[in-house]
This record gives C-alpha cells, sequence and structure tokens, in this order.
C-alpha cells in the first residue's frame, strides 16, 4: 500500500503540495487527475524520491520516509521505494545509447544482480507481451512514440514493480496511441497491477476502471469513489496483445 | 559532369588546392636550394637532397619520440581530464571548487612555463625527472585541463531525465553514472577530444625546450649544423602535417558520424 499523510512541497516561496493525504491500495488503478501545474506531477515524483518534500510523510510497504529525516536515511529508503515502484515517464526517456532489450535488461542486472541470460529471459518475455519482440535489437530513437512508450512500460515492468506509477503516459502521443496504450494498461489492471496515474487526459478515466482523485492547485479536491467502470472500448485492433495471464507471471502483478 | 549527392564546388577545389600547394612548396624549395647553394656553400656544399638522406634516421627517431610523448600525454590528459570533469559535476562543493581551481590554473599560465617549472625547476625540490616524463607529465597535466572541459560539457549535455530514469529502477547514483550518462557523454565528446588530440600533438613541439630529441629539436639540430632552414622547416612541417591531417579528417569525420541523429542532446525536457 502507497500511503501519502500530509505531503507539503514548496518550490521557493510557491506552494505546489498543500496537505495532501492519500492511500493506493494493492491491486487497484487509482487516476490522479488535474489540470497543469496542479501539482499532481510533482506529487508523484516526491513518492520515489524524484522530488524532496517540505512536510508530512510517505509510506510504500512500511517504508517510511519523512521530510525531517537525515538525508543519506531518506535516500536509502527511497532506493528501496523505487524497487517496489516502477516509473513511466512522460517522455519516455528510454536509454539512447542502449538497444530496447538493453534497455530492459539494465536494471535486473545492475540492481537485481540476475546473470545475463536471466534478465535476457524477462526482457524477452516482456518485448513479447508489449508486442515488440521484433524490435528487440533496434535503438530507441527509431522506434514511433507510442512504441518507446511501450518499450518504457516493459523497462519498468522488467524490476517486477508492485506499484506502477506512471506521469502523463499518454500526452506526448497522438489519440490512436494513446488508446494503444490505455489498452496495455487496462489489460494490466485486470491482470491486477497496482497503478497510479497522473494525467490531464479525462479520457484515459473512462478507459480503464479505476479510482479518481482530482487535484488542483496543490490539494487534493475530490476523490471520486471506486467505479465499476463504464470502459470505453478501446482500439484493440492495433493494440498490443496483452494477456493478463501472462502478465500474472511470478504472481507479483 | 555526372556527380551524385553532396556539394560538388567541394569536390572539385579538393584536388585544385592539392596541386596548388604542392606546385608552392617545390617552388620554394627550389628557391631556397639555389640560395642555400651560393650562400651556405662553405658551410655545406652537399645538395639538399644528400643531406635530407643524412638527416633522414634522425628525423624519423624525432618523429618517433613526437608520437611517443603525444600518445602518452594525451592518455594522461583524459584519463585526468575524466577525473577531473566528474569531480567538478558529481563532487561535494571542496572538491569540485579544487578541480575548478586546477583547471583555470593550468589554463591560465603557458605551457612553456609549466615545463620550465617541471624539467628546471623541480630538481631544486629534490625531483629530477628525465626530459622524456617532464615532457608527458608537462603537456598532459596542461591538456588535462582542457579535456576536463570538454568532458564536463559532455557531461551536463546528457539530459537530467536520463539520470531520474536511471534512478527511478533503483540505480544508485553511481550506477546511473557510470552506466547511463558517461557512455552517451563519450560518445558526444569523442569529436572535440580527438579535435584537441590533434592540437596537443602539435604543441608536443615545445617540449624541444626540455633537452627532449623530438621533431622540432631535431629540425632545429639539423637546420643549425646545415644552415638549412628553409628546408629543413619545410620537411618538418610536411611531416606534422601528415600526421596531423589524418587526424583532424578522422575527428571531422567522427563528428559527422556521430551528430546526424544525436537525439541525445536535444530529447525534449
Amino acid at each position: 500500500m502507497i500511503t501519502l499523510r500530509n505531503l507539503h512541497k514548496r518550490f521557493g516561496q510557491q506552494i505546489v503540495i498543500e496537505d495532501v493525504s492519500l492511500e493506493v491500495q494493492r491491486g487497484e488503478t487509482v487516476v490522479l487527475l488535474g489540470p497543469s501545474g496542479s501539482g499532481k506531477t510533482t506529487l508523484l515524483r516526491c513518492i520515489n524520491g524524484l522530488e524532496q518534500f517540505d512536510g508530512g510523510e510517505i509510506e510504500v510497504d512500511g517504508i517510511l520516509v519523512r521530510s525531517d529525516m537525515p538525508q543519506r536515511e531518506r535516500l536509502a529508503r527511497f532506493r528501496a521505494i523505487r524497487q517496489k515502484c516502477g516509473y513511466v515517464f512522460q517522455q519516455f526517456n528510454l536509454f539512447p545509447h542502449k538497444t530496447v532489450l538493453q534497455n530492459l535488461m539494465l536494471a535486473p542486472r545492475v540492481v537485481k544482480g540476475l546473470d545475463e541470460e536471466a534478465a535476457r529471459q524477462i526482457a524477452g518475455d516482456l518485448l513479447e507481451l508489449v508486442g515488440l519482440s521484433e524490435k528487440a535489437g533496434e535503438r530507441p530513437h527509431r522506434l514511433s512514440g507510442g512504441e518507446q512508450q511501450r518499450v518504457a512500460i516493459a523497462r519498468a515492468l522488467a524490476m517486477h514493480p508492485d506499484y506502477l506509477l506512471y506521469d502523463e503516459p499518454t500526452s506526448s502521443l497522438d489519440a490512436a496511441r494513446a488508446r494503444e496504450i490505455w489498452a496495455m494498461m487496462r489489460q494490466l489492471a485486470d491482470a491486477g497491477q497496482t497503478q497510479l496515474i497522473v494525467t490531464h487526459q479525462e479520457e484515459l478515466t473512462r478507459s480503464i476502471p479505476c479510482r479518481v482523485v482530482r487535484m488542483s492547485h496543490g490539494r487534493v479536491e475530490e476523490e471520486v469513489p471506486s467505479v465499476g467502470c463504464e470502459v470505453l472500448p478501446v482500439g484493440v485492433s492495433d493494440a498490443p496483445d496483452v494477456e493478463a495471464s501472462a502478465v500474472r507471471r511470478g504472481s507479483r502483478f | 559532369m555526372n556527380q551524385p549527392r553532396g556539394l560538388p564546388i567541394s569536390r572539385l577545389r579538393r584536388p585544385l588546392g592539392a596541386i596548388r600547394c604542392g606546385v608552392v612548396l617545390c617552388a620554394l624549395l627550389a628557391v631556397a636550394e639555389t640560395h642555400a647553394q651560393t650562400a651556405a656553400a662553405s658551410t655545406a656544399g652537399l645538395p639538399f637532397s644528400q643531406l635530407f638522406v643524412n638527416y633522414l634516421p634522425l628525423f624519423l627517431a624525432g618523429t618517433w619520440m613526437t608520437v611517443k610523448i603525444s600518445l602518452m600525454a594525451m592518455a594522461l590528459a583524459s584519463v585526468l581530464g575524466l577525473c577531473l570533469a566528474l569531480v567538478r559535476v558529481y563532487g561535494h562543493w571542496a572538491p569540485s571548487r579544487l578541480a575548478l581551481t586546477y583547471v583555470e590554473f593550468m589554463r591560465g599560465t603557458p605551457l612553456l612555463i609549466q615545463l620550465y617549472f617541471i624539467y628546471y625547476g623541480l630538481p631544486q625540490l629534490g625531483l629530477k625527472l628525465d626530459a622524456m616524463t617532464a615532457a608527458v607529465i608537462g603537456v598532459g597535466l596542461n591538456y588535462a585541463a582542457y579535456e576536463a572541459e570538454i568532458y564536463r560539457a559532455g557531461l551536463m549535455a546528457v539530459p537530467r531525465q536520463q539520470t531520474e530514469a536511471a534512478l527511478a529502477l533503483g540505480l544508485t547514483r553511481g550506477q546511473a553514472v557510470r552506466l547511463v550518462v558517461l557512455p552517451q557523454a563519450l560518445r558526444l565528446v569523442i569529436p572535440p577530444v580527438t579535435n584537441d588530440f590533434v592540437a596537443l600533438f602539435k604543441d608536443t613541439s615545445i617540449v624541444s625546450v626540455v633537452a627532449v630529441v623530438e621533431l622540432t629539436k631535431t629540425f632545429t639540430t639539423a637546420a643549425i649544423n646545415t644552415n638549412r632552414y628553409m628546408e629543413f622547416a619545410v620537411v618538418t612541417a610536411l611531416i606534422y602535417f601528415g600526421l596531423a591531417y589524418p587526424l583532424a579528417r578522422l575527428a571531422r569525420h567522427l563528428e559527422r558520424r556521430i551528430h546526424p541523429h544525436h537525439d541525445y542532446a536535444t530529447q525534449p525536457a
């Protein structure tokens, strides 16, 4: 479970996050919805320590980080949290000097210490899952935006994260590519993957069964209780073939 | 004319330029030849071709020494420069300032004075270095400052988001720098570093003042002994050029290869 308690964050004089409390339960998909400048991206960045916060606390599966902890302690705990939370960026941020397959293999090799063969196995399976096996040897810049984001999601999944955090995952994609990604996220949700999605795209909330949390001016405005969700038919035709059973590998998701 | 893509003008200009250069050089040599024969007949009556053959082994040895010093100095400059850049970009305040001071001081003082200090000054403190070691250390320490600035620019050119992506995957800061930032930065700096190597190669000419018998020292010896400054200067310049030019071309080639799709530095923020 991800828990934020009374989180505060300022950039200089400007208050970006004001007294935000939020819970994300295992297995649910939470969408943090709000206009740009509402502090939602900053909030997400705080959760895995890409941004520091000025007050309150963050707890992920019992790993507690408080703003008044010494820096060293905070960094160590965030490193533990990062291994539980996969992170997907708006601009994908794939490593341009590595092939698609190597992008997926890096963290399992370096952070988990898996051997080459095991990492290659995980990476290969995930590329198949997102329908990009044939791009394994390509450099990321040869891929379209939608393909890059699918690789980025696969890269996050390669660490078998308990939680997936998305920062505006489809904001730099056209509508059709966005729907492909949503279809993927929806299938991950169906497979039990916990997801926290930051977006300003209302349409996303109609594509994925989710709980919607609205943010505005650094505050949580309204929590829409979990809905069964009237999910739109997504353009599944050219969407990657994400099989729920395949996602459930390792029983982590 | 059946020109494929590219710039037809530069293609035409290149062979013409080379021919023109050759003609000018031959003319210079011929003029020098006749002058030398009349003026310096007392010191050396031999034709220059004979002198050239006599001095060829010395010039080859000198060239080899220049190449050796250049390679070793560049190795030193590259390694030390990278360390300085890493400390400057990722180090704490004090080490970072120290690295900056080193860079500014080495860039702000003449290489010649640094060489004098190392070869003639340090023995006063009881540290006697042989000429070649002094030359390598002098040039290497000096160029390390310039390389540090290039590496630093390379490190800064890798988007911050690359580091964030690595950290978000659970990598430590050190791993992120070593496995994600540095490989991209090194790729970016290959052309400027190669260019700098050309400059270093020519600058080794200065180490002739600390009793290293490299190419320039060989030239002065030969020229003084025979009074054929003009001819030997041309020969020496041609040797430098013959080695430096391919390197410069290589730098340009690398630049063109690396920068057409440099999505590294231009990733949107």
